[in-house]
């Protein structure tokens, strides 16, 4: 190492020993602020209280006769440390974003301290996507966890009062638990339907499109384009389709002399009626997916099989389905958590009616925070689904990474 | 001399600062700038054409006030739509809503209070009616102005009703006598023309029948509900009786209210429960077929009862807008509820003039002449009453909703059923 470099070295390092030292105390200030902020807005704490209300008052006010939040606050108690109230409004608002930046100084502020600075300059390069992550999809998880512990509901603007369990005790015990399980299992029932349809109508496409004929590509092609329609295009072409008066399915269906139901009026057929749609949607995505695994199956295989005198029956079942395991594994998977969190088409189809014969999870839960205006509930069930889908996968994972054979 | 002009110039000024004093009052509600705001509203494809008129109009009285409508959907799509743009901050100068939203966007406080304004514009807002104001208030204070304003009606068939001699029923009690006649069966007993339609998909379309009769889905004590009443008991069996018999037909789920629609135009239905201010739309889609005409909904069985309930729109501005947004909006608001505009808008669509001073208007009369079915129901105005106030009655007419197509379609047992949901609706009361 040169002495320039040397003498290079020893500048950064010594910037990066002030920087962190303004970025501890940055962050700490900053972090301070976000979480007093926090409590204040959202956490109720009794000793905060009349200064929320104070502030909450005062917001109420602006709002309806446009008075700038003006005046002070007494942040300590007995006229002591008085701060602009619009200040205080100003931090119970960005109380996250102030505590997300505090966070941001402080860690960086540690890094500085104890890596060299080329691990510093990786660091920096994936921190801002480390930063979104953290904002728009951990922080809504965790916010979601704290509104479930709340009273919130999505008209009330005022702080919410700390329930505790309250939420998760109308689930469980109260009159939220035959609406849970009805629902639950109506979600249960669709993930059930969907899954059949995905891996036994796409394997069985996939075994009739499984040549490479140049009709048979047109063909596949045509199977596979209603995944790339929005659903709810395709759903309110399929309201019509199944519609009980005009419908052309319940048309076809007199030709042969069925009196075809109102399938999304009867609460016995609407279900039926919104897996007519995802049938539709998802079987050429899964006749794709297995049509890509079939054909990387070495023909090798079937020849000897075919020389052992094994028949297309034997071949099937011997050697094509433990062969698409794999596949068959991660379409199950995918379907699962998908079909799990079906909404769109069932609020387009049927808004989960008839009555509640197609109120699915995800429905509910819509309904409970944008009709009923039970945010907190809405929460403790989103949090409680998250739970179950969380386990059902990592059941499903694990029993089968145990059963498939990935050297098949 | 000297002493006289000081006098003069004494008077001047303190005549100045009067006006001066009072144009500030005024002027703190004054657009002085040019502004650009949004208006969300509900208004299908049919009614841009005079709804771009009516801004239009509105840019040429107020040149410094740009709106720019934006369609949003249905009532509900802009509620769920609202709620989420005040979460986020970014909200519209203004909004249209659904004359069942001012109780719980009250309660909440999120609509700009409008007193302020109405005080200093000197609007004249008594010239609503007590009925709309009470719409549209929420604790004495206005949050909102009456719109769009429309009830609940009977669509009948009155080319049929003439040939026939069939009379619309004015009570509960001649509904039986009314199906009979209206009702025509195929050789095979099935149904060729129902008397009538239910419109099930809103609670909205058949709760006057209930209240009419004394049954409140939320009492006035705010804890307790009717639905299990004896009387509810009855006009639920009654209903069911109707429906049993294929006298009448409940629209319900999905597509109910275009196939209730078609039904009637295609005249396999003699008349219909839904909203006035379809009456226009009805009207064109018959094509001359026959005549629309229109009743008022029957009343209560000890016939004194005629009630009905506003629906529609109202309109109103979000708290949570920049001020400058609110004092176009406030313009914009305005210029919507003046009774000239209002009378185009009623005109144009089939809806209520909203303001008494509208009916002083030449331009009234001519109205009526041309649409003769309004008068029946212009002429019962007075019994329209504001919906119920309390914050959870959406809810909880959601499950009624739901308890009367299990009824209706499905066959579950009325009372055992009532019961059920009197149990459900008075838990959900208590949490509120």
């Amino acid at each position: 190492m040169s002495i320039q470099t040397y003498n290079e070295n020893r500048n950064i390092t010594n910037l990066a020993k002030q920087a962190s030292v303004v970025l501890l105390i940055f962050g700490i200030i900053f972090m301070g602020i976000g979480v007093y902020g926090y409590m204040m807005s959202d956490l109720n704490y009794e000793a905060l209280q009349p200064m929320a209300k104070q502030v909450y008052a005062a917001r109420k006010e602006a709002r309806s006769f446009e008075t700038p939040i003006a005046g002070t606050i007494d942040l300590f108690g007995e006229g002591q440390g008085r701060v602009p109230l619009a200040l205080v409004s100003l931090v119970m608002n960005n109380a996250v974003l102030i505590l997300l930046v505090g966070l941001f100084f402080l860690f960086n502020g540690i890094m500085l301290r104890t890596q060299s600075w080329e691990r510093m300059k990786d660091l920096l390069t994936v921190e801002p996507a480390v930063f979104f992550i953290l904002l728009f999809v951990y922080y809504p998880l965790i916010d979601l966890l704290r509104i479930s512990f709340t009273d919130m509901r999505m008209l009330v603007p005022d702080p919410q009062p700390f329930v505790g369990l309250k939420n998760y005790e109308w689930l469980f015990l109260k009159s939220g638990w035959p609406l849970f399980r009805e629902s639950l299992m109506i979600t249960l029932r669709y993930t059930f339907w969907e899954i059949f349809i995905t891996l036994f109508g796409g394997m069985l496409l996939a075994l009739l499109f499984n040549r490479m004929t140049r009709s048979f590509q047109v063909m596949r092609t045509i199977v596979f384009m209603p995944k790339y329609i929005a659903v709810a295009t395709s759903a309110v072409v399929f309201i019509w389709i199944l519609d009980g008066n005009h419908g052309i399915l319940n048309y076809l269906l007199s030709i042969v002399g069925i009196k075809g139901p109102n399938w999304l009026v009867n609460a016995s057929t609407a279900l039926t009626g919104i897996l007519f749609l995802t049938g539709w949607r998802v079987v050429g995505y899964a006749m794709l997916i297995y049509l890509s695994a079939m054909q990387s199956i070495p023909g090798e295989y079937y020849e000897a099989a075919a020389i052992d005198g094994a028949d297309a029956v034997h071949r099937f079942r011997y050697i094509t389905i433990p062969m698409l395991a794999p596949t068959t594994v991660f379409l199950l998977v995918t379907t699962f958590i998908a079909s799990m969190k079906v909404f769109q088409s069932v609020d387009v189809m049927t808004q989960g009616g008839p009555g509640t014969a197609t109120n699915v999870l995800v429905q509910w839960i819509y309904n409970l925070t944008f009709r009923d205006f039970r945010s907190a509930r809405a929460a403790a069930v989103s949090v409680v689904f998250f739970v179950i889908l969380l386990i059902c996968t990592a059941v499903t994972m694990r029993y089968t990474n145990k059963s498939v054979n990935y050297d098949a | 001399m000297m002493r006289k002009v000081l006098m003069l110039m004494l008077v001047v000024l303190m005549t100045i600062s009067v006006v001066g004093i009072a144009t500030a009052q005024t002027s703190r509600y004054d657009v002085t700038q040019p502004i650009t705001i949004t208006w969300w509203h509900a208004h299908e494809d049919q009614w841009h054409e005079h709804l771009n008129y009516m801004v239009e109009e509105f840019h040429k009285q107020n040149p410094l006030i740009t709106v720019e409508p934006v369609y949003i959907g249905a009532y509900v799509d802009i509620n769920t739509q609202l709620i989420a743009a005040i979460a986020s901050g970014d909200v519209p100068a203004l909004c249209t809503a659904n004359t069942s939203y001012p109780p719980s966007y009250g309660a909440a406080g999120i609509c700009e209070i409008l007193d302020p304004y109405i005080k200093a514009y000197n609007f004249d807002i008594k010239d609503f009616g007590e009925g709309l104001i009470a719409s549209t208030s929420y604790e004495n204070e206005q949050i909102c102005l009456p719109y769009l304003i429309s009830t609940q009606v009977m669509y009948y068939n009155q080319t049929m009703a003439d040939a026939e001699g069939i009379k619309m029923p004015t009570t509960f009690d001649e509904m039986d006598a009314f199906l009979k006649k209206a009702t025509v069966f195929n050789k095979d007993g099935s149904t060729a023309r129902y008397g009538t339609v239910f419109g099930g998909w809103d609670y909205w379309y058949y709760e006057m029948l209930y209240k009419n009769n004394g049954v409140e889905l939320v009492c006035a004590d705010g804890e307790s509900t009717d639905v299990d009443s004896e009387m509810s008991v009855y006009i639920t069996t009654k209903i069911k009786e109707w429906i049993d018999k294929g006298y009448a037909y409940y629209a319900y789920g999905t597509n109910a209210s275009p196939n209730m629609r078609q039904l009637f135009w295609d005249g396999g239905a003699f008349s219909v429960f839904h909203t006035s201010s379809l009456y226009d739309t009805y009207v064109q889609q018959v094509k001359g077929k026959f005549e629309v005409g229109m009743a008022w909904l029957p009343g209560g069985l000890d016939k004194k009862s005629f009630k009905s309930e506003v629906g529609g729109a109202v309109i109103m501005i979000p708290a949570v807008a920049s001020q400058r947004q609110k004092n176009a909006a406030w313009q914009f608001m305005m210029f919507m509820a003046s009774p000239e505009i209002n009378l185009y808008w009623a005109d144009q669509t089939g809806y209520f003039p909203t303001r008494q001073s509208v009916m002083k208007i030449n331009a009234y009369k001519e109205y009526l002449e041309r649409k003769p079915a309004m008068k029946n129901v212009v002429s019962m105005s007075g019994w329209i009453n504001p919906r119920n106030q309390h914050p959870a009655y959406d809810t909880a007419a959601t499950q009624w909703r739901h308890a009367l197509a299990r009824i209706f379609n499905e066959g579950a047992p009325v009372k055992a059923t009532l019961n059920q949901l009197a149990d459900t609706i008075e838990e959900i009361l208590e949490d509120y």
